[in-house]
């Protein structure tokens, strides 16, 4: 179980709904466009992983990707 | 020197026919507006301005779940949408994690991504739906308007929606502030939810590759959802996947029928459709305001203090023509670029079909357009009437002479 995961925003896909500032602040935020993006590129700990990937799940347009770190993969 | 109240009575049947002097003077007079809702006649507050509404839609200070916010005021007027039957459990009013849960099972059905795959069927389904509009004995584009979204969303179910008009029916009753009778609401909840049982029972039966099945997999296998939020989950994708498209639809073509010069460029650029898709979301959004958002504590919010409970209505519709936001915001250009609108809400609710709603108008609007280049209204635009539905903006009908006068 990777204890850690990249999180990105498609900024070209992204259609500004403010899903994922408002289910998870801590982990997004708005640009000036209201355009979404993450707060940090590296999630760590499965509860944050697992927020991350609510959002993922939830975002309408697609656009939020959770991608792990496996352990040892890391260079 | 300004009035005290806007020139029409909020959710009154003048209104309804033009609400947009109501908003205008909601915008100028008293921005965050404390009214009487007039079925249950409780204690309301209505937004209006841009950027009020964007605020509200994304506030943690409030929710859409009335069970754990509403006012007991509110929840004793049964004022909570779908009272007493399966739909209170849809997920537009559902708070997390069970929102989360609920609607990601939906949400992959309906990206962008996904919706593509749809293109073909809904370019296919309009085609045909012109070709009974230009058979009919009285051509009406409400009706043409209707037969598109509950095509479309019969092929992601898995199965004809044939009783499309009924629903549409139930849920002009189901919110309409001007009821029929104390439990024609309720009733009218209640058939909704009845048909998605039916359907689920069927698909039971026969399960197909269709969003359906996926979803009572997600019951009966995973144990991901319970049967009433299945039951709702289907309630809530006929009520909000048929009517606003409809809306959108008809009040958009009416929109360009009245404004000639709109009309041909969009039926000679097609190059415009992505802008002119966003202008009709904006001008004609098929919702005109969103459900109820719940103070949930004392607090301030526009410079007004609510008390913990209190009901407020964001009025997007009013939201999407803000002169503080939008230049010349009365005006329909479908060049209009930018800035963003609201008509597809915003937030933890906002609009799940918004990829498909925007599929679904980029197919119908201009191909009507096209097809019938001489379109007319076939009786005088002021006769046309809106329904008395607080939460759409529903033409009555449309009727058109497809060739024009000619």
């Amino acid at each position: 179980m990777a204890e850690r995961a990249r999180l990105a925003v498609d900024q070209r896909a992204c259609v500004a709904s403010g899903l994922c500032a408002t289910l998870a602040p801590a982990l997004f935020r708005l640009t000036g466009d209201g355009v979404g993006e993450p707060r940090s590129a590296l999630v760590t700990g499965a509860a944050e992983i697992e927020s991350a990937e609510d959002v993922a799940g939830c975002c309408p347009s697609g656009a939020v990707l959770v991608t792990p770190v496996l352990d040892g993969a890391e260079g | 020197m300004t009035t005290a109240a806007p020139p029409t009575a909020l959710f009154g049947y003048d209104f309804y026919q033009n609400p947009f002097p109501a908003y205008e003077w909601l915008r100028e007079n008293s921005p965050v507006h404390e009214f009487a809702f007039p079925v249950g006649n409780i204690r309301t507050w209505i937004v209006s301005r841009f950027d009020d509404v964007h605020q509200l839609l994304g506030d943690p200070r409030f929710s859409s779940n009335p069970p754990s916010w509403a006012s007991q005021e509110f929840m004793d007027a049964k004022m909570m949408v779908g009272s007493g039957t399966a739909v209170e459990r849809i997920i537009t009013m559902l708070d997390p994690p069970d929102h989360t849960r609920i609607r990601k099972l939906a949400m992959s059905a309906f990206t962008p991504r996904r919706v593509a795959q749809w293109h073909e069927p809904t370019h296919a389904i309009v085609e045909a739906a012109l070709d009974r509009l230009e058979r009919h004995e009285r051509p009406d584009v409400v009706d043409y308007a209707g037969v598109i979204p509950a095509e479309v969303m019969g092929k992601i179910l898995g199965f004809p929606l044939d009783r499309y008009n009924d629903m549409l029916h139930a849920i002009e009753r189901a919110f309409h502030t001007d009821p029929e009778d104390e439990d024609a609401t309720r009733k009218a909840f209640e058939e909704i939810a009845e048909y998605g049982r039916v359907l689920i029972a069927q698909k039971r039966q026969e399960p197909a590759d269709d969003l359906t099945t996926a979803l009572i997999q997600a019951r009966d296998g995973d144990d991901r959802l319970n049967e009433d939020e299945l039951v709702a989950m289907l309630a809530v994708l006929i009520m909000a996947g048929l009517d606003t498209t409809r809306n959108l639809i008809a009040t958009t073509v009416l929109s360009l029928l009245e404004r000639r010069d709109q009309w041909e460029l969009l039926r000679t650029r097609p190059d415009l459709v992505d802008s002119a898709v966003e202008e009709f979301l904006r001008f004609n959004g098929g919702v005109a305001v969103g459900f109820f958002r719940f103070a949930k504590e004392d607090l301030e919010f526009g410079g007004v203090a609510l008390p913990k409970g209190a009901p407020v209505i964001p009025a997007v519709a009013s939201a999407n023509r803000d002169p503080r936001r939008f230049a010349d915001p009365d005006r329909l250009d479908i060049t209009r670029t930018v800035p963003r609108h609201v008509g597809l809400g915003f937030g933890l609710h906002n609009c799940l079909g918004a990829a498909l709603a925007r599929l679904e108008a980029s197919v119908a609007i201009p191909a009507i357009v096209r097809r019938f280049p001489k379109m007319t209204p076939a009786v005088p635009v002021d006769e046309l009437r809106y329904d008395e539905m607080w939460l759409v903006r529903s033409l009555t009908s449309l009727p058109v002479r497809p060739h024009g006068d000619g």
